[in-house]
């Protein structure tokens, strides 16, 4: 394992995210097969993109099976080629279409309006229409047409008043109200509020209690948890971080030991991260490892933005002005 | 779920579920050849007639069925619960106790994968159909393998949201006393208390609980975090500051309470901030993944003396 004062094995990670194409029944499967894939697709691509080596996947091929994914009857992605679309996968397949700047090969006037029927009176958003309501399908819903340039499609303040509902008596955030705090879930809630550019709706105190919160997730070991007494996973280094960043606080954690936990889950034989130390790697880690690295600065990545969870360069195209 | 190897023994015609949809047509999914990954053969065909279903008007037994099979092969795919659920919808108009069979069916599913999100949200949907009165048990059930488990509380703070309470406070006080660690629980007796008004009605003996807790295990996060709540709804306050300082006097180690007594009395009037830049010198030693954040509050500190020293 690398240790934190080591450069990144690009070539080996490039290495691995070109491989997963032909493993087959593997851990990395996990997190590819059925419903999911188009996530898959997206922490890959998002891993390259970081590493700036996108291009090294087949554009072609990749918008291919991107679009195939993409329901033009109802302006949505689904999570494979034989899935029904969701919020979650229309999320995904929007981000890479704007890592290909190809955005205009899906109507985003329809996609945003099909987003905005699942938004429920109380502000919320459903997944799809079995109905399931979660606060990472508001995130999804605000960031897609954030990048969409459509947010007020959406009712954007019911959105703000109900994520601001789940927050609780800690500083964090769940997935419905009442729901535990809980890392992954303040990442989309914090996010939401950051899209919404209502982070000012949460009060100093909170805002700060919020951000103790996160840095209580750091553990002795340098790694970071997702909620009190749990294991270090490598992913919260970015639902972690992000949010810090979000927040104005990523100094407030020990970057040096975050670094030297993520470089003891590298890989640096195969290539790709692990969840924590001595595991197998997994694509959806290696992303979120490379995210982490990212936001802590590491100068062999391109920059991540904390709220799109895209390349800055990328994020610059799609806010930028219209001409 | 199924053993993909042995799923691997099955092609379409000898899979039973195809011979109950000779009349129906649908084209078999076609695999991708981007992360592209075995799966049994099968599959494609199951996932076709699927979709062939989910553009057609039938919803029936062998439906119900179908979906059984394609959730065997995957517990998340969403169309595959969305047909199951107006399967068993249109069954229950002949047979109500399809909801129990359902319950059940749900129950087999979240023993195995309890961390699987669409079979919680069919679950309460069916309890929506049979009725709440076994979820409490159920959640218990789930809790015994895993006391953490989101789901599992996500679905009790729905029950709690729903009018189920009764003995709700009681059995947080179950799994705390338990696991003074465990935070779910915490945090399930904070939902309660205020969903309920138990807050106002316990007031300052709800304090006291939790520094019964507190002693036990003062260095637990979760609790100081329920204590800082309750100090901030004003409720038991000179308790637990006395609290904090007696742990901090027992164990001078004791970051939770160091955290708190800053947390209580950086305020302006709360208290010197003298004793507030003590307290941040030493947890900047001692708590040293998180130095940057008590030094910036130690500047905070001298902000808030200034702003104070400004209003008066």
């Amino acid at each position: 394992m690398a240790s934190s004062r080591e450069q990144l094995r690009i070539d080996k990670h490039v290495a691995y995210i070109v491989g997963l194409e032909k493993k087959t029944k593997t851990t990395d499967a996990l997190y590819f097969t059925d419903h999911k894939r188009l996530s898959g697709v997206y922490w890959a691509l998002s891993s390259l993109a970081l590493m700036r080596k996108l291009h090294v996947l087949p554009q072609d091929t990749i918008l291919d099976y991107v679009l195939s994914c993409y329901h033009s009857d109802v302006a949505a992605f689904s999570g494979n080629t034989d899935q029904d679309p969701h919020l979650l996968y229309t999320l995904s397949g929007v981000q890479i279409l704007a890592m290909y700047d190809k955005l205009h090969l899906i109507d985003a006037d329809r996609v945003v309006a099909n987003i905005a029927a699942l938004q429920r009176p109380d502000g919320s958003f459903a997944g799809d229409k079995w109905g399931e309501i979660d606060t990472r399908f508001t995130y999804c819903a605000l960031l897609c047409a954030a990048i969409l340039r459509r947010s007020h499609l959406l009712d954007v303040p019911a959105a703000v008043r109900y994520v601001l509902r789940c927050q609780n008596f800690d500083g964090g955030f769940g997935c419905i109200a009442g729901a535990e705090s809980h890392a992954g879930q303040v990442f989309c809630c914090v996010g939401s509020l950051y899209l919404a550019d209502a982070m000012d709706e949460m009060t100093r105190e909170d805002r700060e209690r919020l951000a103790l919160w996160l840095c209580e997730r750091q553990l002795p070991c340098g790694g970071l948890n997702g909620r009190p007494d749990k294991l270090e996973d490598v992913c919260y280094s970015w639902w972690v971080l992000s949010s810090l960043k979000m927040l104005g606080h990523v100094d407030w954690i020990d970057a040096d030991k975050l670094i030297a936990f993520i470089g003891r889950s590298e890989d640096d034989v195969d290539g790709g991260f692990a969840d924590r130390p001595g595991d197998m790697s997994d694509v959806f880690h290696t992303f979120f490892a490379l995210a982490g690295l990212s936001l802590l600065g590491n100068k062999q990545l391109a920059d991540i933005h904390p709220a799109y969870a895209l390349t800055t360069d990328v994020v610059q195209r799609v806010t930028e002005p219209s001409a | 779920m199924a053993d993909q190897n042995s799923d691997a023994q099955y092609s379409k015609d000898q899979h039973p579920i195809f011979s109950e949809f000779s009349d129906f047509k649908y084209t078999p999914t076609d695999p991708s050849d981007v992360l592209r990954f075995d799966e049994p053969p099968f599959i494609p065909h199951v996932y076709g007639l699927l979709q062939a279903v989910l553009h057609s008007s039938e919803r029936s037994s062998r439906t119900h069925r179908l979906a059984t099979v394609a959730i065997e092969h995957n517990q998340s795919n969403p169309t595959a619960w969305l047909i199951r659920r107006q399967s068993a919808e249109t069954l229950a108009k002949d047979d109500k106790s399809i909801w129990e069979k359902e319950m059940a069916y749900c129950a087999s599913i979240i023993t195995n994968s309890a961390k699987n999100y669409q079979a919680w949200e069919y679950r309460r949907f069916c309890a929506t159909k049979f009725g709440h009165q076994h979820e409490r048990e159920f959640a218990d059930i789930v809790l015994a393998e895993d006391e953490k488990n989101y789901h599992a509380w996500a679905h009790r703070a729905w029950l709690v949201r729903n009018g189920l309470r009764k003995a709700e406070l009681e059995a947080t006080e179950w799994y705390i006393t338990r696991d003074l660690r465990n935070n779910s629980a915490w945090n399930h007796r904070w939902v309660v208390l205020t969903l309920t008004g138990a807050l106002e009605e316990r007031g300052e003996e709800e304090m006291q609980f939790a520094l019964s807790q507190m002693k036990l295990a003062d260095r637990n996060e979760a609790v100081w975090n329920f204590i800082q709540a309750l100090y901030e709804r004003g409720i038991g306050c000179e308790l637990a500051l006395e609290a904090a300082r007696e742990a901090i006097a027992k164990d001078e180690l004791c970051l939770p309470a160091r955290r708190f007594v800053v947390w209580a009395t950086l305020k302006p009037g709360k208290e010197g901030n003298e004793d507030v830049k003590k307290h941040c010198a030493f947890l900047a030693e001692k708590d040293a993944v998180r130095r940057k954040y008590w030094q910036s509050l130690v500047g905070d500190a001298d902000e808030d003396t200034d702003e104070d020293t400004e209003e008066q």
